[in-house]
């Protein structure tokens, strides 16, 4: 009895060495690419071909697009990484802060791509990776419910009180608690999430969920809650039920839905996002977009550049990942008759704004999330955006600093009072002292003379503030005509700098 | 006491029973075994030095030692039993744990990612076009011995064709009257084309053709630079790394893990991974979050977690009584029917679980509408949030409850059970004075586990509900079904970006020791239990 | 000493019940059972009309959306999954892997943790209860963070099939390569690192086992000359059938339908075992495939269950028979 199933045991362990493990072929002329699942099974149906035309081989490994990121992160440092990957595009932030991907350039190529697609590949002025899709949401309509498509949010809360006296269930629904789908709203009315700095890139310091226009979105959305025009607690699943039901007349969603929208045979059109009365003509929902970046790990960038250009970058490609996957496509000569529906999405997309690849992002999602599952739970909407924007500014605090351990007065003054040389953050003699609530000082005896200082925080320059608060502003300007005890203020919580000379 | 006092007599080497050809069989086969692994553990542990791998080297030397000294001190015998257990133990649990420990102690998060050998790695890659270098189109040529040249072409001034052959290694020479395409073959090199070209590429993109101070590279797909230099250049002497595009030195700042250039705040990126003491842990305290909601996580933490023990026990072993019982008919199949909701992957069965008591639509809030006339808000009331958790969490536990108590009840000797018969003992008290505490015995230790799994089931919470509904009004976003590792999680990795390895290290550590407090509680418990079974 | 085996009969055959307690008992146990039953069954059909639903959704609102009438499109998940995958996917590697992976580590885990509390039951030594505790705390150490770790380690162990051959050239004639088979993207690494993991609570589950076996056993067998390892093989180890069987199936079923580990450590979809390559179907934000999902979570709850089907009559009763045999 226990001879047998010993002899079992050895058999599955024999039939598993024999299937265990298998050596991949790596040689000059192949790439290893990492693809979600579909362009998976397209770039597998397209390797013989490459293999004709180019001589490179392709080893397509599929990893989800959640995960691209971090695994290459991981494995790209000890050379178990890929060659090229397929990334979102609000990745980049992320990659090109830690120099994982490499800058590509389409000089020449610009007609042929969509100016939007390759803004959403641009990160910090250079474009690092080529867009196949973006994607954006619209408004989705039953036709027969609703004729007309409504212009303003306004319109849409007459429109839902007409339904639903008439006995329909609701005119208009939205996922509940989800940023991503409810910021067309927010936009419309003239919210945002970040600002815009002078040189075009976002101020975090900025954030527009309780601006004016934002406080009025949520109180739009507080309203139909409210009075009982749209349900809570609805997720994607609730959404299409409701749709396909013909209980809800609206919805707002992407082009990923495309098909579904089309089996439920119900009579539609996907419109724009509407405006709001006192706000913009259009909403504006988020764009988004995928594509292939070349990874700075890899010992074969060159090949991996031939590939992309002479491959991928080709209209002939870029069809055939559009006829697979069915989003609107970044390249301007791919034809999208075949998908009815793409129009619709791109017409609402013409405003779209791209979401922010900024690190800082990753504070928001949660915070705004919350407020507004608040909110469709009744709460008060300005306070729960009011409370999410000082959520996030906590956040992104956090994130850019860390914990204050030390302050230290950084300048050309710091060789005279005693360290080593000027400009040194990590000098102990010019330490501040911590007075609580955020306040650090420090008084010296400054020997005359004309100087520049910062303050830095945490010994190192990481964290450093200079005129008029700024993170990684201007040096102050110190000039003494004598010898002069001056005191030195840094405030972290407004991170103003002052000094008793400057500042008497 | 006395039986297990000769049973611990460790056989002397296994000269016990000289006769027995299968013991001396036995011995050879350890001795010979040992000497396998040991001649391997050697081979894997130089492997590793010499990849400058120390800590995987110290591991297996730590194994390797270790797997000696338990055969050959005769004290140890009992150790031999799990020396299998205890190696992979020590690579695959310990190390890792030893890890986390150590990365609670950096800054390892998403702006430094790479150790300082990797970042210098990345860094020193980069290669630029100095000012006043030439750019050329080029061709890629390769002679019989496989070496490389290029055929490097622009437009010179005045618009004439200007072309340099670049063989490795060799000068480069300019080409006098050169034609306008380039030549199939060239002083003994081929152009190389289509499937040989790329096949080349990577190779020639790594060599230096020309010589001394005249050097080409190829720079990108199209372009070739004559010369081509490497941008950054690090010098371990003085730890500092000088861009020779801009003649700026940055100072390794081994405090913030950046490259900073001097006298100024900028810092190069990719930053990489320094030790920064206890920063984590401070923080962590410092943590405005912690200002928060977090007593009433903490205590939900502990209902829950107590709450899905109990459950689960309780009808888990109710049905492994129920279903022992003779008289049940059919009982093979209802006991199959009961273990799949085990059978079924977490995921799955999580979110239908979602889907049936959603609020709009699903099945359960419509039954008990249509039936009460109560519409169930499961997932915006928190109290109801929270009974979903543990009904939830009853369906995917109990199966493995039963399973474990199935078995454990066979080990109860039938014995007691008469002796207690005898004695008068109704149903009642037989169970609760000798099922109880004699199941107790052997699963007791289980019950903790599963106590410590859900104060850590982070995928429960996540997948159910996400923490919410939301608690209004708290400093960072909580939700009144957050438990501690959800909550501190989203702390140290945002939701999408500000992934924090250092600061999630320092948290586990934390979570751990609060968790081990609590578990040292109960396994005094099990000291007692143990006593239980030593008299039987 | 099978006189003394049989003082660890089975409960239930001793149980002295009156015959009206029976009666009601038994109208109970079924109500109870009945009950059970239902609660255990409904969300399983639920996922079981998921997976004949064609729209890919977890529908929260009927049980079979389609209606009868579309009783073959009902099966477009099963077909899709068995036909239309098999040109993408190698579907039926990903369940041989899964097998392969879960007997192995099965067989590997029970065989070691069994020694181990073995040694925890029966000896007493110095340090006993140290490391009993230790290892219930390793097992609580949450171990979210542990998984860079592991793939770093299984990266590094397979540069080793590099890095030997050149650090030692004079033993470069031995192929190295098998080392590859223990790291990233095999199933050998995958078994390694499940095995790490399942040690901890399974050796005291086992050992509380052992605790309730009467060491007299034992005793008479050193009596009779046998070695520590003769009266665990051929002694002990059939005694304790049913935890081997509990312990057994836990560990399959544990592995079975890990997909995290698996997910970080096996690259190539050839290499996938059926949960990750199920989990695939639903690891995008918008396209979830649910409906490929939950057909494919059917098909692999099918071994598991076969599993405890074959080893019931192990974990229930059956021990007096298993002490006699052995």
């Amino acid at each position: 009895m226990l001879r047998k199933k010993f002899l079992f045991t050895v058999l599955v362990i024999a039939l598993a060495l024999g299937t265990m493990g298998r050596l991949l072929a790596q040689d000059d002329q192949s790439l290893l690419i990492w693809a979600d699942a579909e362009r998976a099974v397209l770039l597998t149906d397209l390797a013989p071909q490459v293999e004709a035309d180019l001589g490179i081989t392709l080893e397509i490994q599929e990893i989800g697009l959640g995960d691209a990121r971090d695994q290459l992160l991981v494995a790209g440092p000890v050379g178990e990484g890929p060659d090229l990957v397929i990334v979102a595009h609000d990745t980049l932030g992320l990659l090109v802060s830690n120099s994982a991907i490499v800058p590509l350039d389409f000089a020449g190529m610009e007609d042929m791509l969509f100016p939007s697609a390759l803004n959403l590949f641009t990160y910090q002025n250079q474009v690092w990776g080529l867009p196949y899709a973006t994607e954006n949401v619209a408004l989705i309509r039953n036709v027969d419910l609703v004729p007309e498509a409504p212009t303003t949010w306004q319109q849409v809360r007459t429109i839902s009180e007409e339904l639903q006296a008439a006995g329909n269930q609701y005119g208009f629904i939205v996922h509940t608690g989800n940023t991503y789908h409810n910021f067309p709203i927010t936009s419309a009315f003239g919210g945002y999430i970040f600002g815009r700095s002078e040189d075009g890139g976002f101020n975090v310091a900025d954030i527009g969920l309780a601006s004016e226009g934002g406080l009025a979105a949520a109180e739009w959305l507080s309203g139909m809650y409210r009075d009982g025009l749209m349900p809570t607690n609805v997720n994607d699943d609730v959404v299409f039920e409701l749709f396909t039901s013909g209980d809800a007349a609206m919805f707002i969603t992407g082009p990923w839905y495309s098909q579904r929208i089309i089996d439920t045979g119900i009579n539609y059109a996907i419109d724009p996002i509407p405006g709001a009365e006192g706000g913009l003509e259009v909403g504006a929902p988020f764009s988004g977009g995928q594509g292939f970046v070349i990874s700075a790990f890899s010992e074969k960038q060159l090949l991996a550049e031939t590939f992309l250009y002479d491959f991928l970058a080709t209209t002939e490609f870029m069809q055939a990942i559009f006829d697979q996957g069915g989003r609107p496509p970044a390249f301007v000569d791919v034809d999208t008759s075949a998908n009815p529906n793409i129009a619709g999405f791109s017409a609402a997309g013409a405003t779209a704004i791209p979401m922010p690849a900024i690190p800082e992002m990753g504070a928001v999602w949660a915070a705004s999330d919350s407020a507004l599952t608040l909110i469709s739970q009744g709460e008060d909407a300005t306070g729960s955006m009011e409370i999410a924007v000082a959520q996030i500014a906590e956040a992104i605090n956090i994130l850019q600093t860390g914990a204050v351990v030390s302050a230290t007065v950084a300048g050309s003054l710091q060789e005279e009072l005693g360290c080593p040389g000027d400009w040194q953050p990590e000098c102990e003699a010019t330490f501040m002292t911590d007075s609580g609530d955020g306040i650090w000082t420090a008084t010296f005896t400054v020997p005359a003379g004309d100087y520049e200082y910062k303050v830095a925080l945490n010994g190192g320059w990481a964290e450093n503030y200079g005129a008029e608060g700024a993170r990684d502003g201007a040096n102050i300007v110190l000039s003494l005509a004598a010898d002069t005890e001056v005191t030195f203020t840094f405030d972290y919580n407004t991170k103003l700098i002052t000094d008793s000379v400057n500042n008497p | 006491m006395s039986a297990a006092g000769s049973a611990s007599s460790p056989p002397s080497g296994g000269a016990g029973l000289p006769s027995d050809p299968f013991n001396l069989l036995f011995t050879i086969l350890r001795y010979a075994g040992l000497m396998l692994l040991n001649a391997l553990g050697l081979v894997i542990i130089y492997g590793f030095i010499s990849d400058d791998n120390l800590s995987l080297a110290i591991v297996f030397a730590v194994i390797t030692v270790g797997a000696n000294i338990i055969t050959f001190v005769p004290a140890l015998y009992p150790l031999r039993w799990m020396t299998p257990g205890l190696m992979l133990v020590t690579l695959l649990v310990i190390y890792p744990i030893i890890i986390t420990v150590v990365t609670s102690t950096t800054n390892y998060n998403n702006f430094h990612l790479f150790t300082k050998a990797q970042a210098v790695r990345l860094l020193e890659r980069q290669r630029y076009v100095p000012e006043g270098a030439a750019t050329y189109a080029y061709q890629i040529f390769q002679n019989e011995a496989g070496e490389f040249a290029l055929w490097l072409s622009r437009e010179g001034e005045g618009g004439a064709l200007e072309v340099a052959f670049a063989p490795a290694g060799a000068p480069i020479v300019a080409v006098a009257n050169p034609p306008a395409e380039p030549p199939e073959t060239y002083e003994g090199y081929r152009l190389l084309a289509g499937a040989d070209r790329t096949a080349a590429l990577t190779a020639a993109g790594q060599t230096v053709f020309g010589i001394g101070d005249d050097t080409a590279q190829i720079s990108s797909r199209r372009e070739a630079a004559r010369p081509l230099v490497q941008r950054y250049v690090y010098d371990p002497a003085t730890d500092r790394l000088t861009d020779n595009q801009t003649g700026t030195v940055y100072v390794a700042d081994n405090k913030t893990g950046f490259f900073t250039r001097e006298n100024s705040a900028e810092t190069l990126s990719p930053g990489f991974r320094v030790s920064i003491g206890l920063d984590n842990f401070s923080r962590l305290v410092s943590d405005p979050g912690l200002r928060g909601p977090l007593v009433d996580i903490f205590v939900w933490t502990v209902v829950f977690a107590f709450l899905s023990v109990v459950t689960t026990f309780a009808v888990g072993l109710a049905m492994a009584l129920v279903l022992n019982d003779p008289i049940v008919r059919g009982r093979k199949i209802i006991r199959s029917l009961l273990i799949i909701p085990y059978a079924m992957p977490g995921v799955i069965s999580i979110l239908v679980w979602r889907g049936m008591l959603d609020q709009n639509l699903g099945i359960i809030t419509r039954t008990i509408a249509d039936t009460f006339g109560v519409q169930l808000q499961w997932f915006s009331d928190p109290a109801l949030a929270k009974v979903a958790i543990i009904i939830v969490n009853l369906w995917l536990g109990y199966p493995y409850m039963m399973l474990v108590t199935s078995g454990a009840l066979q080990a109860i000797p039938s014995d007691v059970y008469e002796a207690a018969a005898v004695d008068g003992a109704n149903p009642s008290q037989r169970f609760w004075q000798i099922t109880m505490p004699l199941l107790l015995v052997t699963v007791g230790p289980l019950l903790i586990a599963s106590f410590v799994y859900n104060f850590n089931n982070y995928m429960m919470i996540e997948l159910l509900t996400r923490g919410d509904p939301p608690i209004p009004g708290s400093p960072t976003p909580a939700g009144y079904t957050d438990i501690l590792i959800s909550y501190t999680y989203s702390l140290a990795f945002g939701s999408n970006q500000g992934a924090d390895y250092g600061y999630a290290s320092a948290i586990t550590i934390v979570i751990f020791i609060l968790v081990a407090i609590v578990t040292l509680m109960q396994y005094r418990f099990t000291r007692s239990w143990e006593e239980v079974s030593e008299n039987v | 000493m099978s006189e003394k085996a049989k003082k660890v009969a089975h409960v239930e055959s001793r149980m002295v019940v009156s015959t009206r307690d029976k009666l009601v008992g038994g109208t109970i146990r079924y109500i109870v059972i009945a009950l059970a039953v239902i609660f255990a069954l409904f969300p399983v059909v639920f996922i079981v009309s998921s997976a004949f639903n064609p729209a890919g959704t977890l529908s929260t609102q009927s049980l079979i959306p389609r209606g009868v009438e579309n009783f073959e499109e009902l099966f477009t998940n099963f077909r899709a999954l068995m036909v239309d995958e098999l040109e993408t996917y190698p579907f039926w590697n990903w369940i041989l892997n899964s097998f392969v992976v879960a007997s192995i580590t099965t067989v590997l885990v029970v065989l070691i943790t069994a020694m181990s509390a073995y040694s925890f039951s029966r000896f007493r030594f110095y340090g006993r209860r140290t490391m009993l505790l230790g290892i219930l705390l390793i097992q609580v150490f949450p171990n979210l963070l542990a998984m860079v770790a592991l793939f770093l380690i299984l990266n590094d162990i397979g540069r080793l099939a590099d890095t030997i051959p050149e650090a030692l050239p004079f033993l470069s004639f031995i192929d190295w390569s098998w080392i590859k088979r223990f790291s990233l993207d095999s199933i050998g690494g995958l078994i390694l690192v499940y095995m790490g993991g399942a040690m901890g609570i399974n050796t005291w589950l086992m050992k509380g086992f052992f605790d309730s076996i009467p060491r007299e056993i034992d005793e008479s067998a050193t009596v009779d000359g046998a070695t520590h390892w003769q009266t665990f093989w051929q002694l002990i180890f059939p005694l304790v059938r049913p935890i081997l069987a509990v312990v057994g199936v836990l560990s399959f079923v544990g592995t079975f339908n890990e997909f995290v580990l698996a997910r970080l450590v096996l690259r190539d979809t050839d290499s996938w075992t059926l949960m990750v390559g199920l989990f695939n179907f639903i690891n995008s934000d918008f396209n979830r495939d649910w409906g490929k999902f939950a057909a494919g979570a059917l098909i692999s709850g099918l071994p598991v269950v076969a599993l405890y089907l074959a080893l019931q009559d192990q974990i229930v009763g059956g021990l007096t028979q298993g002490a006699v045999k052995g």
